[in-house]
């Protein structure tokens, strides 16, 4: 998967688009252009560019910025990665863990008040895309109430908005996952069974109930943060100016920054590959039958 | 609707030396009745039933599918599921109420899964997948019995080998899964016998199972019954299961009781039309019968019941009154009580 993403934005962005252009100032001749395209190396044909690439990756070299020249593209990945890892875990854990109580909440009493209040709320988080709820947050509690900052990165007031904006849709979705499953789940036999022992309702619900629930609620957990971190962060960083990969991805694509979008593109890809596999492992400890292959 | 009186004056046909000693029955299910509230309208699907059981006792609960006789289980286990509820009647557990009464949640929480246990019909499904056998069986013993986690384990391993499963104490950390389906039954009888159960409700708990396998269930039950003292509700629809196992038996069709009377007595001799026909539809091997004969008609529709005998649709002596007026459970002999207008004579 990561070999064919990198394949993909490789062709993608050198086949459509002439980088040079942004590169030499405006007024530049012929010959300074071609000198340039020559120095870069797109002049030669694509496949052997490609090699190039390739082989680059293998010593570890993944090339040098375009935007930033004199800048190694794994070194800006390195400054800003760890900021968007931040993010994503502050925004995901919020919305998960607020998806768990909800959800099972909402599911004790299917069709009930709190449960259609629940619903409600959960459809009007899931439908409202990220930049919207961001700007929302911002003209509310950044603007109208002053209490936090509109955004930027460093101190950690300044991490609230953004991680509530990627988290808010995220835990709308979340939250009728875990309800659906969960009303599946309450209404097996093993629960009934597990009552009729004369174990609390609420020892069958935490215990039995959710773990089964588990399975499905942790295959959409991993799907919220792959999403999340290779797709959503460009949005939400975008809004509040968070200085993650997301919003250099932004910058590189608008600099025709090539060797910087096909590194960021590659380490986004890795990222949704190690997601995928910490899923996979989670999953042979929510539910001991699965095995690993 | 005279069924208080009826339920405290209508003997207890069998056990007239049993009922001398004058104490509170074990289990008493007075004039229960249960509703399913449905877009489709109000299911009436258990209405006015009394039920008594001795200790000691082996009372079957027989009728066909959606008579209700799972839904009185649940009753008595106050495991009656939205959009069911319990709308009259009481469940009195050696006198004290289950159902009303201040202190009914609180005694209810204490007697279930200890006094009274229960056994289910899928053994496939009743079982956590998630957790190993162990954790389910201690879960029990160690909710109602305060034991730690070591005395749990050994009372898992001891009830384990008194349901004849082999490596009892191998057994305990693997997962339902490993078990076949015979295996996950003799578990789930193990776990309800956890803490010495008075009562143990049974429902259906051979119907999923191959017939070896049932034979060997049944086997099972029997001897812990012999061996416990066990009062035993076993629920079902197989008329053989109760002729081997009941001291007694009550028919149950459309909600309501039809016959209640000694096992043997009711096979020999049913009074009521409708045991006489669940009689004639089942095989029998102890018999010459050239053909099963089958009750013409459909089961009552519970959310319109009809207003006389529930049963009149469908009945061969049925005449106008049956139609009209709904027949009081009234014994008919000592050792019988019977809800029809027109019973057969039974000794």
């Amino acid at each position: 998967m990561v070999v064919a993403a990198s394949i993909v934005v490789f062709l993608l962005t050198r086949l459509f688009t002439d980088p040079v252009d942004f590169v030499v100032p405006l007024e530049a001749t012929e010959e300074e252009r071609a000198a340039r395209e020559a120095e870069l190396g797109f002049d030669r044909p694509i496949i052997v560019q490609f090699g190039d690439y390739i082989a680059g990756l293998a010593r570890g070299d993944f090339g040098e910025s375009l935007w930033q020249p004199g800048r190694s593209t794994i070194d800006i990945i390195g400054q800003t990665l760890p900021k968007t890892l931040l993010l994503v875990a502050a925004g995901m854990t919020l919305a998960i863990a607020l998806a768990l109580p909800i959800g099972m909440i909402a599911a004790i009493r299917p069709g009930g008040l709190l449960d259609r209040l629940l619903v409600t709320l959960s459809l009007a988080g899931l439908s409202m895309p990220q930049f919207f709820v961001g700007l929302m947050l911002i003209i509310i509690f950044a603007v109208r109430l002053d209490w936090l900052p509109v955004g930027g990165y460093g101190d950690p007031s300044q991490l609230v908005l953004p991680a509530v904006a990627l988290a808010l849709p995220a835990l709308g979705r979340l939250t009728m996952v875990v309800r659906s499953a969960m009303i599946d789940e309450l209404n097996s036999q093993y629960v009934k069974a597990a009552r009729a022992k004369g174990m609390a309702r609420r020892t069958v619900i935490a215990k039995h109930a959710l773990r089964n629930a588990g399975v499905q609620v942790l295959t959409m957990s991993g799907w919220e943060v792959t999403r999340a971190l290779a797709g959503f962060t460009v949005v939400v960083e975008k809004v509040f100016a968070w200085p993650g990969f997301g919003l250099f991805a932004l910058e590189a694509i608008q600099r025709r920054d090539l060797f910087l979008l096909s590194t960021i593109v590659l380490v986004a890809s890795i990222l949704v590959v190690v997601v995928n596999v910490v899923v996979d492992i989670l999953y042979k400890w929510v539910d001991p039958r699965i095995t690993l292959s | 609707m005279a069924t208080a009186d009826r339920a405290t004056t209508a003997p207890t046909p069998d056990a007239p030396t049993e009922r001398a000693d004058a104490g509170p029955a074990l289990l008493e299910v007075r004039d229960l009745r249960v509703e399913f509230f449905t877009r489709r309208g109000v299911v009436k699907a258990v209405r006015d039933i009394s039920i008594t059981i001795e200790r000691g006792q082996v009372m079957g609960l027989v009728g066909e599918s959606g008579s209700g006789k799972s839904v009185t289980a649940q009753a008595i286990m106050g495991l009656t599921e939205l959009p069911g509820r319990v709308t009259g009647g009481d469940v009195r557990w050696k006198g004290i109420s289950l159902l009303r009464g201040p202190k009914a949640d609180e005694e209810m929480r204490r007697v279930r899964g200890n006094e009274i246990a229960m056994v289910f019909q899928d053994p496939m499904t009743s079982l956590n997948p998630l957790f190993t056998i162990g954790n389910q069986m201690r879960e029990v013993t160690r909710r109602h019995l305060g034991y730690s986690k070591r005395q749990a384990t050994e009372r898992a391993v001891e009830l384990l080998d008194l349901v004849g499963l082999s490596n009892p104490r191998e057994r305990l950390d693997q997962h339902p899964n490993e078990f076949s389906g015979g295996m996950r039954q003799r578990v789930l009888i193990a776990m309800a016998l956890s803490c010495e159960p008075e009562l143990l409700i049974a429902d259906e708990p051979t119907t999923a199972l191959d017939v070896t396998i049932q034979a060997q269930i049944l086997e099972l039950l029997a001897k812990l019954k012999d061996e416990f003292g066990l009062s035993v509700l076993l629920i079902t629809h197989d008329l053989g299961v109760v002729a081997g196992m009941c001291d007694r038996v009550s028919v149950m069709y459309g909600g309501r009781i039809a016959e209640v009377g000694g096992a043997d007595d009711v096979f020999a001799d049913p009074a009521h039309p409708y045991s006489r026909g669940l009689l004639r539809s089942t095989p029998r091997l102890d018999e010459r019968q050239a053909r099963l004969v089958s009750i013409e008609g459909a089961p009552p529709d519970l959310v319109n019941p009809p207003v006389g005998c529930p049963y009149a649709p469908r009945c061969l002596s049925a005449g106008d009154r049956c139609r009209e007026e709904l027949p009081e459970l009234l014994p008919i002999s000592e050792r019988r009580t019977v809800a029809c207008w027109h019973p057969f004579a039974a000794g």
